[in-house]
């Protein structure tokens, strides 16, 4: 029912919500007492009605934070989900910790989504703080991962020199730094970025090649410059790059019909 | 002479007793776990316990090809429809002798392309490879030398750009919401390595753009009581195995791998016809014997349509073939039978399919053999054997109508008052005669063996009812 009216008004829903903050702190205390499939509704309901949308509300935030010790998938990441709306990121970090130090299994994928949404990795405006996130090697992986595809996405000069030293990783555990980053390359057009491709079109690793080839093609490098690597020796880089350089010409032509 | 019989006929009645009683009450395990199973997933759907739309692990849909110039074009277009983002689409046309791969090439106006392809596992070498980027996701046709379905599959693995790939049949639906939820065990457990889909019958059945528009009881008797049989095999036994870990099938219409892992463990087989099969038991072997931590995990609400033989014949054959495969499967990775390491995989997994799927249609022919030989020397009670026919019957069709009804009940589906009557006869039919008939048909699966050991199994294929 809250779901079609919703549907039909959000405002005046919201608003009805916002006067029940009593009631939803009672409900709170009830659902998290109730089992592992209404635990996880609780959380949903915060999040899909906002109720604590750019807010301060320290006894539901609390709750929802015991919530993280559930055991259900579920639940943890529509308590997430709900935070995330708070907009406050010392209470997204205490959450990230709580779900650390509990032990339970949460995808890798699902923390690093949902940061990236919440920091709204979707804007420019964030290069120097994903910077920081790069440029440590301490953090995950995977969040470091994103912060390379944030600047394929974002145009950083800062972010250049390391993009160049990640594409030439040798570290055959740590190859895909290598290809995320020949991939994120294409944005920085110019002679070292050209020739660190063509170098790591000689790579042992697929990806890397594959990516590196991406590249080349995507910055437009005219046949004559890569004649080296077409016409040399190595016959796994010159198949890559001629199917990339191939594939990109039908593509464009594809587009223009 | 009777002196002989009369003891010989009591151990098999002792070994019958035990076998029902073993049969029985994993049956009855299964359907109730399974259902439970079903209902809690219903309730999770209900209150929300959903992941957010926007987390997609990336997917190659692997589409193997052989002679499917009349569905593979709508299968391409329904694959186009499914509500995902971030998936591909490969085409492996093995060799057809018909139009497959130049239908589909004309349908979607491809290039022809040269593509490298990484072979990291043995495969027949392609012949063409035509690409296009104007659908909606990459679509690729690689067109190969004649190898198999396995062999197929394996081309398809190599050419993935994905770290995860789903194998599907080219004569399959997959439902809209599919490939989310079959990916959904990947973010919810660890190390997850394949996740099985729920395969389900599309004769009579109308999709409209992926979704049921309209469901009902297929009007072909033969396919409507391999809706009940397929209710009870996916929705109750599947389950059950899943609980532990210990599921040794993921249809080949419908599953989804690790690709790393699978190309590690050495693909599929290509000299077995249950490559499907062989697959999971290998990744179980796979992972045990490097000591891995894994899951191999179902998702029942990840649904596949696919079609089901609707002549004797053609379920005969396809019969036929799934014992072949189960029998190769399981003699290839025997030692994992009653071995420690393999843990209930071994003693509950392997034991049960080596029991009751694989040497079941002998011990089944060997029970009717015994009734008339103990018939013919008036050492059994007729009233009684019955009777006890007709427990076993009502028995086996409750378990059977339970597993359907909780599927129609949790898919948010409605059958009609005539189909739901048609489904409590057909329960007895289906385990009174068509069990019986299989089972012959599954015993005599070795006849003709050699020569049909490499060939893709073919059933009468029609248009999909999809739009």
């Amino acid at each position: 029912m809250l779901e079609g009216a919703y549907l039909k008004d959000a405002d005046t829903v919201k608003l009805y919500l916002s006067e029940l903050d009593g009631v939803f702190i009672s409900l709170t205390v009830t659902y998290s007492g109730k089992g592992r499939i209404e635990a996880a509704y609780f959380p949903y309901i915060v999040k899909k009605y906002r109720l604590i949308s750019n807010r301060t509300f320290p006894s539901i935030t609390g709750i929802l934070l015991s919530l993280l010790d559930e055991p259900g998938i579920y639940c943890r990441e529509n308590v997430m989900q709900a935070l995330y709306t708070t907009g406050d990121s010392d209470c997204v970090v205490e959450a990230l910790k709580r779900i650390d130090r509990s032990g339970l299994f949460y995808h890798g994928k699902l923390i690093t989504d949902g940061l990236l949404n919440f920091i709204r990795f979707s804007s420019p405006d964030y290069c120097e703080y994903v910077f920081t996130i790069l440029q440590n090697e301490n953090e995950d992986d995977e969040l470091r991962y994103s912060a390379i595809r944030y600047f394929a996405k974002y145009r950083y000069d800062g972010a250049y020199e390391t993009l160049c030293r990640l594409s030439s990783v040798k570290d055959v555990d740590k190859w895909q730094y290598a290809a995320i980053s020949s991939s994120a390359l294409a944005t920085y057009p110019g002679e070292k970025t050209v020739e660190l491709l063509k170098h790591n079109l000689t790579c042992g690793n697929w990806y890397v090649r594959y990516n590196s080839a991406d590249s080349l093609e995507k910055l437009g490098i005219p046949y004559p410059e890569l004649a080296d690597v077409l016409d040399g020796e190595d016959r796994f880089a010159a198949e890559m790059l001629q199917y990339k350089l191939k594939k990109g010409k039908l593509e464009r032509k594809e587009a223009t019909v | 002479m009777t002196g002989l019989i009369d003891p010989f006929l009591k151990g098999v009645g002792v070994f019958f007793l035990i076998y029902l009683i073993g049969y029985s009450a994993f049956l009855f395990l299964s359907v109730v776990v399974g259902s439970s199973e079903l209902y809690k997933l219903h309730r999770q759907k209900q209150l929300q316990n959903i992941l957010p739309n926007d987390y997609f692990v990336p997917i190659t849909i692997v589409v193997p090809a052989y002679n499917e110039e009349m569905t593979v074009v709508e299968t391409v277009k329904s694959l186009l429809q499914l509500d995902y983002k971030l998936y591909e689409i490969i085409v492996v046309d093995d060799g057809s002798t018909d139009n497959t791969a130049s239908e589909v090439i004309t349908a979607f106006s491809m290039h022809p392309v040269d593509r490298p392809i990484r072979r990291q596992i043995s495969c027949q070498p392609e012949e063409f490879i035509y690409e296009t980027s104007e659908t909606k996701v990459p679509l690729t046709v690689i067109r190969k030398k004649n190898g198999g379905k396995a062999d197929a599959l394996n081309m398809g693995i190599n050419a993935a750009n994905y770290p995860y790939f789903i194998c599907m049949d080219a004569d399959s639906v997959l439902q809209y919401d599919s490939l989310k939820n079959i990916t959904e065990p990947i973010l919810q457990k660890k190390n997850v390595v394949a996740v099985g889909g729920l395969v389900r019958l599309s004769n009579d059945v109308e999709l409209e753009n992926c979704r049921v528009k309209s469901y009902r009881l297929p009007k072909n008797i033969i396919a409507a009581m391999q809706v009940l049989e397929y209710d009870r095999s996916f929705l109750a036994s599947r389950i059950l195995f899943d609980k532990f870990n210990g599921s040794l099938i993921i249809s080949g219409a419908f599953g989804l791998f690790k690709k790393d892992v699978v190309i590690a463990a050495g693909g599929y087989d290509r000299n077995t016809l249950g490559e499907d099969m062989e697959l999971v038991v290998k990744l179980h072997e796979y992972c045990r014997v490097n000591n891995m931590d894994y899951c191999i995990c179902y998702a029942t609400d990840a649904i596949c349509w696919t079609q089901a033989p609707e002549t004797m014949r053609d379920l005969k054959k396809q019969r036929k073939r799934w014992h072949l495969g189960l029998f190769q499967s399981m003699h290839k990775h025997r030692r994992i039978l009653f071995n420690p390491r393999f843990g209930l995989v071994s003693f509950i997994s392997y034991f049960y399919f080596l029991l009751y799927e694989l040497l079941s249609p002998y011990i089944e022919i060997f029970g009717v053999l015994t009734v008339v030989l103990a018939y013919l020397v008036d050492l059994i009670n007729v009233p009684f054997m019955i009777l006890f026919f007709l427990i076993y019957a009502v028995f086996g069709s409750v378990l059977s109508l339970t597993a359907f009804f909780s599927r129609i009940y949790t898919s948010d589906l409605k059958v009609s008052f005539g189909d739901a009557v048609k489904a409590c006869f057909l329960c007895l039919f289906e385990i009174t005669f068509l069990r019986f008939i299989l089972a012959w048909v599954r015993g005599m699966s070795f006849v003709g063996y050699r020569k049909k050991k490499l060939q893709w199994g073919r059933i009468e294929r029609k248009k999909i009812n999809f739009k």
